[in-house]
């Protein structure tokens, strides 16, 4: 898992190479403080079930994102969001759903289908 | 009567009787015959139910379905009549089935498929560690993750859905195989056995042990696979399949056409292969070709002196007349299709140094057609307005053909009757001048055989002529019994079976006293598949290929793309079912071929390709791109060939 704790440069463009890397389903944890970490590590969990494609990334501080990524990524108050291997956003998980294995699980499955 | 006789028969017999398509009917179930019986209703692509047939051989388009109605005779029932706790039990057993289907469907790609696709995607990855601009690693892993994610993805919604704590419990490990879920998935299955189990028991107990059971099952046998029972609805428990329908005229292939195309290549490969290293076969393999068309060739001129003596010969002319009539009509769609080529094989010459540079590095021939296929999708548009415009110009002239068929056949009967009254010792002397004709094809036909024997012993030597399949039994599975007052139609999806034009489906009816244990009849009836219509059909082998300005015979392989028509299977007045018939001569336009020279050289070539005695021999003209040389091809189906010559076989 790769977490992302602040806003400087070298997170973006941590963030920016995980985004770009053509070969993995990425996983983005939006968030820190209502159990975004529950999350991140359950979604390390089945990242780990196919490690060499699938990648969790936990950024704490959402402002890392542009606001027009924070408008893709986190449509309808979104907590998590898978992008697919074009890098689109194809799933996102809502701060109201339950969000256990299975979901996450099914969020990854989406991701690579799709 | 020798086989090339009865191939020449066949030819004009074809000629006699083009059917056109039977008007799709809607009938009722024929009257109840006396002994049990299998009733067999197509209902082909478009949904349109065909005539009811009651046959020990039926024959169905490969793309239909095909409903089964039971019939008892006179084996009565005697069971108790149904009851609203009869109708309760039955609900609940169908419910079971259905759901132990269902887990079974989910469950079978995952402990098959799932490792090899782990598997693929390690691969890729370790490939992409090693190089990461390897685009052909990076492809392949996609493809590889986006099928993990398609098999996966059914199987842990339904789980979530039955058994949430069991998923969790399931996926709290990282576990790459996902034995877990499996684990979890069999758990259901087994519990729903065990219901299905006691659901039957009720069954019987409610049904008060009496009465007729009735099984029924389907074994699809083909030509290179090994016979395996398939899912009748209604009447087992297997798991359906994914429908899969065959594209009767795209350039698309089924997973199993592609199992057999890439089967005839690898045989036609390693025979090819080996060719060159034996001076005396490839010697013996020319001549052979040689001696090929010079027996046809003399087969024919005596097939034709036969014809001189016999009596009817100026109807049979006139008949000739009327379809020669006919060719240029014919000629000028395929003109059509030709110039579709044309612009094709343009296309092809401007992409050539794309297409080359996709084969170099690569022997695989598999590769390259499919390299050429994606080449070729740019002409399947061409193909299609041939496809929409051929066969209204073609149903045309085959429609007078068929009516001068009709009229031919009238005229034989009454000449047939006028002979058979002027029957003297004059027409006995006229009869025996045509016997040496008919011994000559038998001693060409011979010939035939004795010269394709070096390539029938190459093939065991390299051993490609292993045939799976045939007449194996294989014992019914998973079978769900029924009473005689629960007795219902059962279907049979074939394109969910992965057929093969000329597959056998055997369909059995077994029909038990009450306690299941005596057998009182068990009829069969068999299911002949076919490709009813204009289709097309690829076909993969060893070609042999002469170039313009070179000497020598170079082996390599082919495959071609070939468009084929059969008419629709007839019914006949007592009840039985009469074949389509193919073209008189099979004739078909290709589009591919692949040439490996004597080096090791992988070169591309492509041209058009007439297709003779059901793909058996294939024909053409081609260019070779990378030589940029005209050059002729024969080529034949090797494992096809070799099915014909080894035994009697269904033939397509």
């Amino acid at each position: 898992m790769l977490i992302l704790p602040d806003t400087t440069a070298g997170s973006r463009k941590l963030l920016d190479d995980a985004i770009a890397d053509p070969f993995r389903i990425t996983m983005l944890v939006l968030g820190d403080g209502h159990g975004e970490d529950v999350i991140a590590s359950k979604a390390d969990v089945r990242a780990q079930a196919l490690a060499s494609t699938r990648r969790v990334v936990w950024i704490r501080d959402p402002n890392l994102l542009t606001s027009a990524e924070r408008k893709k990524y986190m449509k309808d108050d979104a907590v998590a969001c898978v992008l697919n291997l074009r890098d689109e956003p194809v799933v996102w998980l809502s701060r109201s759903d339950d969000i256990d294995l299975p979901e996450l699980e099914i969020a990854f499955q989406e991701g690579q289908a799709g | 009567m020798p086989v090339t006789a009865n191939r020449w028969w066949t030819i004009v017999g074809s000629a006699l009787s083009i059917a056109c398509r039977p008007p799709a009917t809607v009938s009722s179930p024929p009257t109840p015959a006396a002994e049990p019986a299998l009733v067999v209703t197509e209902i082909d692509e478009r949904g349109s139910k065909h005539q009811d047939c009651r046959c020990v051989r039926a024959f169905v388009d490969i793309n239909s379905w095909v409903q089964i109605t039971p019939q008892l005779g006179n084996l009565v029932p005697t069971g108790s009549p149904d009851t609203p706790e009869l109708a309760a039990a039955r609900s609940a057993l169908r419910a079971l089935a259905d759901s132990l289907r269902e887990v079974t469907e989910l469950l079978q790609p995952l402990a098959h498929d799932l490792p090899v696709i782990v598997q693929r995607i390690t691969a890729a990855a370790q490939a992409l560690d090693r190089n990461p601009a390897d685009s052909q690693a990076g492809a392949e892993l996609a493809s590889a993750i986006r099928a993990h994610g398609t098999l996966l993805l059914p199987v842990t919604k339904y789980l979530n859905k039955i058994d949430r704590p069991g998923l969790i419990r399931a996926l709290a490990q990282p576990d790459p195989g996902y034995q877990a879920v499996a684990a979890l998935l069999r758990t259901h299955i087994e519990r729903l056995e065990q219901a299905l189990a006691t659901a039957t028991a009720d069954y019987q107990r409610a049904s008060g042990g009496r009465g007729l059971r009735v099984q029924l099952w389907a074994i699809h046998y083909s030509a290179r696979r090994a016979a395996a029972q398939i899912h009748v609805e209604g009447y087992d428990n297997l798991p359906a399949g994914d429908p899969n329908p065959v594209p009767k005229l795209g350039f698309a292939r089924t997973p199993a056409e592609q199992a057999d195309l890439n089967n005839g290549m690898d045989a036609a490969r390693q025979v090819a292969d080996i060719i060159p290293r034996f001076t005396d076969i490839t010697t013996n393999a020319a001549r052979s070709l040689d001696s090929l068309f010079r027996s046809a060739r003399d087969a024919a001129r005596g097939f034709g002196g036969f014809l001189d003596s016999f009596p009817a010969r100026a109807t049979l002319m006139a008949f000739a007349d009327t379809v020669q009539q006919q060719v240029p009509a014919l000629a000028r769609r395929l003109r059509g299709v030709a110039d579709s080529l044309a612009l094709v094989i343009d296309s092809l010459r401007n992409q050539q140094a794309t297409i080359l540079r996709g084969l170099q590095g690569s022997t695989d021939p598999a590769m390259a057609v499919d390299v050429l296929t994606r080449g070729l999708t740019q002409g399947e548009d061409a193909v299609r307005r041939f496809a929409a415009i051929g066969p209204q110009g073609l149903a045309i002239a085959m429609q007078i053909i068929d009516s001068a068929a009709r009229a031919t056949q009238q005229r034989l009967n009454a000449e047939l009757l006028g002979f058979i009254n002027a029957f003297s010792r004059d027409s006995i002397s006229r009869w025996k001048a045509a016997i040496p004709s008919l011994h000559n094809i038998d001693r060409h036909y011979q010939e035939l055989r004795k010269r394709v024997e070096p390539f029938v012993k190459v093939l065991q030597l390299t051993g490609v002529a292993r045939i799976v399949g045939g007449t194996e039994s294989v014992d019914p599975t998973g079978l769900v019994t029924r009473t005689a007052e629960d007795l219902g139609p059962g279907m049979l999806d074939l394109t969910r079976i992965e057929p093969l034009d000329g597959d056998v489906v055997l369909l059995t009816l077994r029909v038990s006293d009450g306690s299941a244990s005596r057998v009182l009849a068990e009829p069969t009836s068999a299911l002949r598949i076919r490709s009813y219509g204009l289709h097309r059909r690829w076909s993969g082998g060893l070609a042999f290929t002469r170039e313009s300005r070179t000497d020598g015979i170079l082996p390599g392989v082919s495959a071609s793309w070939i468009i084929h028509y059969r008419s629709f299977a007839k019914m006949q007045p007592d009840g039985s079912q009469r074949d389509g018939k193919t073209w008189p001569l099979d004739f078909g336009v290709g589009l591919t071929s692949v040439v490996i020279t004597r080096n090791s050289e992988v070169q591309l070539g492509f041209g058009p390709v007439i297709s003779l005695f059901d793909d058996a021999l294939v024909v053409g003209a081609g260019y070779n791109l990378q030589r940029q040389r005209g050059y002729l091809m024969l080529s034949t189906p090797l494992l096809d060939l070799v099915n014909r010559l080894s035994g009697p076989g269904e033939t397509r």
